[in-house]
């Protein structure tokens, strides 16, 4: 199975830009400098679709028709709802009209790369959860989303900004590029994250002896410099691998603690252990999630794959993934990102990026090929 | 106003302004201010040297800092009465992915300052810790974070 990563990459560039223009169209409706700070093209179970697109007291859907059609789901949180309102003077009318423009904003982008137009719908709250997904490209269980968060310069808060396209549209979309890429290839890469997520959930389980549940896991395709916004910026304890053989890979197996200290504490029984000891435990932890994750890759090729000594980290996250993100910079310009999120007990999340070398894109595609023929067989 | 500064991006501002950015690691911010102007402009790069042709100026030392001080002319700075503070290029991880970025930054932003005609007054850059950076274009502080770390002021 063949998925070309550079034909990902220009895919990938076509939805930064359209997060690009519709902040800029949001500065001029507004007044205020406005960033995107994340766009990534994201594939998602469809059942974890919902889940992935969130939850927010405000939510809009604005349908589009035309070179390409489907919904942007717009989710606002409550400080940069409030910020809108007070800058545009019109209360919550300001949302429907913040959606409006930057959906406009988005598919615009999109219309230019089709030489053709895009018509957008009028704004409509979300009532309806099963209504807003109803219709997204979902091919063999995968649904495609283009995803941008926004901010406005001096006010806290982000308007997360998904464009979910309609399948048929979609796959005529990427028919008509002359770098076509296939639907069915590329939503094989999802075998790898529920494979992958289930490696983390069952090996962290049984190391710490906590309860341990996949809160999501999807595959982002991202320009290397948004890898780092994949992360907050929150502090972060864990270790980052690399692993050699078929496939190379880095991988940040990273954990936010609620309290400092909180991995060491779960994995030892004493309060307050030494350094060198807290830091031994957390490299330990990381090394068998790291190892089980990665072993399901090889058996897939009945090979084997050596994992590195790691590289401990307690540090801001998108420092983290800065690293790892500049130095895959040097020979490509997007890069697919493995990314799962596992709750360990009440305390602790563990965050899992794994970059698969994009030179070995071929062999990752034999993986994913290779765990789609045997679904189910090692659940 | 907080101005927020993404990774390959630069902002400029005037005077009351406070341009951040965070999560450095490999990457350097380049602050670039003209104190008489009251203009400042911060770069957040990765990677030391542009491609020719270059897609995207502001992912690249050089090519993004020839951007943002063009950019900084344009809001009434001077290019004679330009100064800057470098911050960034840690080594934080061990991995053989490419050559080791972080010095490599450093020495493109100095060469770059150089070759502009800016001043470089200090400089907070390698070891092995994530950074985030805050800076202010009317006094010229650059306010460098870390985790578990006290605050610096270059």
């Amino acid at each position: 199975m063949r998925v070309d990563l550079g034909a990902v990459a220009s895919f990938s560039r076509t939805g930064d830009e359209g997060g690009e223009r519709a902040a800029e169209s949001l500065e001029t409706l507004t007044g205020i400098t406005a960033h995107c700070v994340l766009t990534r093209t994201a594939l998602v179970d469809a059942g974890e679709l919902s889940t992935f697109l969130g939850e927010s007291p405000f939510r809009f859907t604005v349908g589009f028709d035309g070179a390409l059609s489907g919904r942007a789901v717009l989710s606002f949180d409550d400080a940069f709802a409030a910020g809108v309102a007070e800058e545009l003077s019109t209360g919550e009318a300001a949302l429907p009209e913040v959606s409006n423009i930057l959906t406009s904003g988005f598919v615009d982008v999109w219309a230019e790369g089709a030489d053709t137009t895009i018509d957008i719908e009028p704004p409509l709250e979300v009532t309806d959860e099963d209504r807003m997904v109803q219709d997204a490209a979902v091919v063999d269980d995968c649904a495609f989303v283009f995803e941008s968060q926004v901010s406005l310069s001096g006010s806290e808060g982000r308007c997360r900004f998904a464009v979910v396209p309609d399948v048929e549209s979609f796959a005529d979309y990427l028919a008509a590029d002359d770098a076509a890429l296939s639907v069915e290839g590329l939503s094989a890469y999802l075998r790898l994250t529920t494979e992958s997520a289930a490696a983390v959930e069952s090996h962290l389980a049984a190391m710490t002896g906590v309860d341990a549940d996949t809160v999501e896991s999807h595959i982002d395709f991202v320009p290397v410099e948004r890898v780092p916004s994949l992360l907050d910026d929150a502090a972060y304890e864990g270790a980052v691998f690399e692993s050699e053989g078929p496939v190379d890979s880095v991988i940040a197996i990273l954990f936010e603690e609620g309290e400092s200290g909180a991995v060491a504490d779960t994995m030892l029984d004493e309060s307050d252990p030494d350094p060198a000891l807290a830091e031994s435990a957390v490299a330990e932890l990381g090394n068998v999630t790291a190892s089980g994750f990665i072993d399901r890759w090889a058996n897939a090729l009945e090979t084997t794959i050596d994992v590195s000594t790691p590289s401990h980290v307690h540090d801001d996250g998108r420092a983290v993934l800065d690293t790892v993100a500049a130095a895959y910079g040097q020979h490509a310009d997007a890069i697919a990102v493995v990314n799962t999120t596992v709750a360990l007990g009440d305390g602790l999340t563990c965050r899992v990026c794994a970059f698969p070398s994009p030179e070995d894109a071929d062999t990752v595609g034999q993986i994913a090929e290779q765990l789609t023929d045997t679904a189910g067989e090692s659940a | 106003m907080t101005v927020r500064v993404g990774v390959a991006d630069w902002r400029v501002a005037t005077n009351g302004s406070t341009l951040v950015t965070s999560g450095l690691g490999s990457c350097v911010a380049v602050a670039v201010y003209d104190p008489e102007a009251g203009v400042g402009g911060l770069l957040h790069a990765m990677l030391p040297a542009a491609p020719d042709p270059v897609d995207k100026p502001s992912k690249y030392v050089d090519s993004g800092l020839e951007e943002m001080v063009d950019a900084m002319a344009g809001r009434g700075a001077s290019p004679g009465n330009l100064a800057a503070k470098l911050v960034g290029g840690s080594s934080m991880l061990d991995i053989s992915v490419g050559e080791a970025v972080g010095q490599r930054n450093v020495d493109a932003a100095n060469r770059a300052l150089d070759a502009a005609n800016v001043q470089l007054l200090a400089a907070e850059t390698g070891g092995n810790d994530g950074r985030s950076v805050s800076f202010c274009p009317a006094s010229g502080d650059v306010t460098i974070n870390r985790v578990d770390s006290e605050v610096e002021v270059i």
